[in-house]
């Protein structure tokens, strides 16, 4: 890009690349090079990406999972998760308004019904919404054949960094996050990384 | 092939600048950050009955965090739910005496890094900082020197 640079700019470029089209300035090929790299690093490390994960995904993956003490809708009792220890939970945070929670609930129900006979724990917690919320949703679309938590008041979706509804975690047997699901969970061949997980956790039976 | 390169090179400054322009979009939020007088205008559902002290740190530090919700908007500005439940949280933390580094510290062990609006200048995010400088310079360098080169011939 200087001026001994022996590239004359604009006027009879043309007809002489035509000529010699493999001449190429070694210095302009580099400078052009290095402009394209970081770009191309760029888009590989955005493609290699899971869409279903946020960066912080994956950093929280075998920490402890965040111990709440919270009251279910049906029996009014206490569930702590502390006291679930040795089982398997799956926590699904969900709100009744929220139209993905809707979407997911067929297939939602059909897995907890095909893992809660294996010891596997399932909780709906809800999650930015009142009782009357999840009443509603329950009405429309059915219950579930699992408790239902209602929001306590230490932030539970905060303590998870639960981002939007719905979510769903899966604790293993000593308390540790296995693995977080954004957006809806589905039993579809493509989406089977939620069901892939409880299986490896459960071990062969 | 000269000319390919070059359309490669022009594309790619583009797209640099595209994503420097992205990176750089959160800066007003930090700006909000200087000291000032107290707010003249609290979120009055948020920040109700709270010393007006710490209703401006609650303020600033809930424009350092993002909402999750929304495309790079802070929790300050959104009313949705799941900002509003955040929001709580932060006073919750300013009454109970947390100071902002651990109060920020709190939500990015939750949420890692991406929840901070403004990412911490160090390790690969000096990138966002230091690109779009370096291309305004590079830029300003190449366009001296064309039309240098234009005027002579």
């Amino acid at each position: 890009m200087t001026s001994e640079d022996p590239i004359k700019p604009a006027e009879g470029q043309d007809t002489k690349a035509a000529d010699e089209p493999t001449k190429l300035s070694w210095r302009r090929s580099l400078v052009g090079m290095l402009l394209v790299l970081p770009v191309l690093l760029l888009l590989y490390r955005g493609l290699s990406r899971d869409p279903n994960s946020v960066d912080a995904v994956p950093a929280r993956i075998g920490e402890p999972a965040h111990d709440f003490t919270l009251t279910r809708m049906d029996d009014r009792t206490r569930v702590s998760l502390s006291a679930q220890r040795g089982s398997i939970v799956v926590l699904n945070f969900w709100a009744g308004w929220c139209a993905p929670c809707r979407a997911e609930h067929g297939d939602l129900v059909r897995i907890a019904n095909n893992y809660m006979p294996k010891g596997v724990l399932f909780y709906a917690v809800l999650h930015n919404d009142s009782e009357e919320g999840a009443k509603r949703f329950f009405d429309d679309l059915g219950p579930v054949p699992y408790p239902t938590l209602l929001p306590g008041t230490d932030h539970t979706g905060v303590e998870y960094g639960v981002t939007a509804q719905p979510e769903t975690f899966v604790i293993d047997r000593d308390g540790l996050i296995a693995y977080k699901q954004l957006g809806p969970v589905s039993d579809s061949i493509l989406r089977r990384r939620f069901i892939a997980v409880l299986d490896s956790l459960l071990g062969p039976s | 092939m000269k000319k390919r390169v070059g359309a490669e090179a022009r594309g790619s400054i583009a797209l640099l600048l595209l994503l420097s322009f992205t990176a750089t979009a959160p800066r007003p939020a930090a700006a909000q950050q200087q000291p000032t007088a107290p707010s003249t205008m609290p979120s009055p559902r948020n920040e109700r009955s709270l010393d007006p002290k710490l209703a401006e740190r609650a303020r600033s530090l809930n424009m350092k965090l993002r909402c999750p919700i929304c495309a790079g908007a802070s929790i300050e500005e959104s009313p949705a739910a799941q900002a509003v439940e955040m929001k709580k949280v932060v006073r919750e933390q300013v009454v109970a005496g947390k100071s902002d580094a651990e109060i920020e510290q709190y939500f990015v062990a939750r949420y890692g890094e991406w929840i901070l609006l403004a990412p911490p200048a160090r390790g690969i995010n000096l990138l966002v900082y230091l690109l779009p400088l370096a291309l305004v310079l590079g830029g300003g360098i190449f366009v001296y020197k064309t039309a240098r080169k234009w005027t002579r011939a």
